[in-house]
């Protein structure tokens, strides 16, 4: 098992350091809160140390540590549901938001956006589309089958052009109007086609 | 309901909005609280 933190001779479970920044990135979009995503990560780095003889060299560390995170997510989730009986917010409850683009989509008007899809969505299009995980790490991950994964990435998908307004032969520029304000500057603003 | 379709050129278009929000959070120092873990984990393994 080598790989990026990886020191020869030295301590297997110091390769999880070189995770620590995907783990904060899973968290924070698993949780949507920053301060709630370290306290995750802080909880799931103990654990896999104090129960690395449970990880199978040779398989990946990244979708391991994954696996931990997302489990102290939800089962934190589940104790706070069951403490103040909460009602989880339904797919569909919330209301779309409303893009502010012009045949441009912002990266802000996209988080709004991706903030609102279900926890199996945003887990599934982040593990499969971000973190570059297979489909088959991300169904071992989320404990499903693969069919599962893909499905939630395709329903993810097609919420996020729901929510955002897009349809099929929309322009799309991958610029915010910060961004766009720059590079149109000076040129009498931008063309759109 | 209809389901809106998605073309191959929104797919990507999402997935390289996913990449941007996710490498935000990548790209971030790590803060020193998990690596004075990883040591404090080590230290407490070293004295049992």
């Amino acid at each position: 098992m080598t790989g990026p933190g990886t020191v020869p001779g030295g301590d297997p479970r110091e390769e999880m350091i070189a995770h620590l920044p995907s783990m904060r990135a899973f968290a924070v979009s698993l949780s949507r809160d920053p301060a709630l995503s370290d306290d995750l990560v802080q909880d799931a780095v103990e654990r896999a140390w104090n129960n690395f003889d449970k990880f199978k060299p040779g398989t990946n560390l990244r979708a391991w540590l994954f696996t931990i995170l997302r489990n102290i997510y939800y089962s934190g989730r589940r104790k706070a549901a069951r403490e103040s009986m909460e009602k989880l917010p339904e797919e569909g409850a919330v209301p779309a938001v409303k893009p502010d683009h012009d045949g441009r989509l912002a990266l802000r008007d996209f988080r709004q956006a991706f903030d609102t899809l279900n926890d199996e969505q945003r887990e599934a299009l982040i593990l499969v589309g971000a973190s570059g995980l297979s489909y088959e790490e991300a169904a071992q991950t989320c404990d499903v089958a693969v069919g599962t994964i893909k499905s939630r990435v395709n329903r993810g998908r097609r919420r996020l052009t729901e929510l955002l307004g897009l349809i099929e032969g929309d322009k799309l520029e991958l610029t915010d109007k910060p961004t766009m304000a720059v590079v149109f500057a000076g040129r009498g603003g931008p063309v759109i086609s | 309901m209809d389901e809106p379709k998605i073309n191959k050129k929104m797919e990507k278009e999402i997935e390289t909005l996913l990449k941007r929000v996710y490498d935000e959070t990548l790209k971030e120092e790590v803060p020193e609280r998990f690596l004075s873990l990883i040591d404090k984990l080590k230290k407490q393994e070293n004295a049992k």
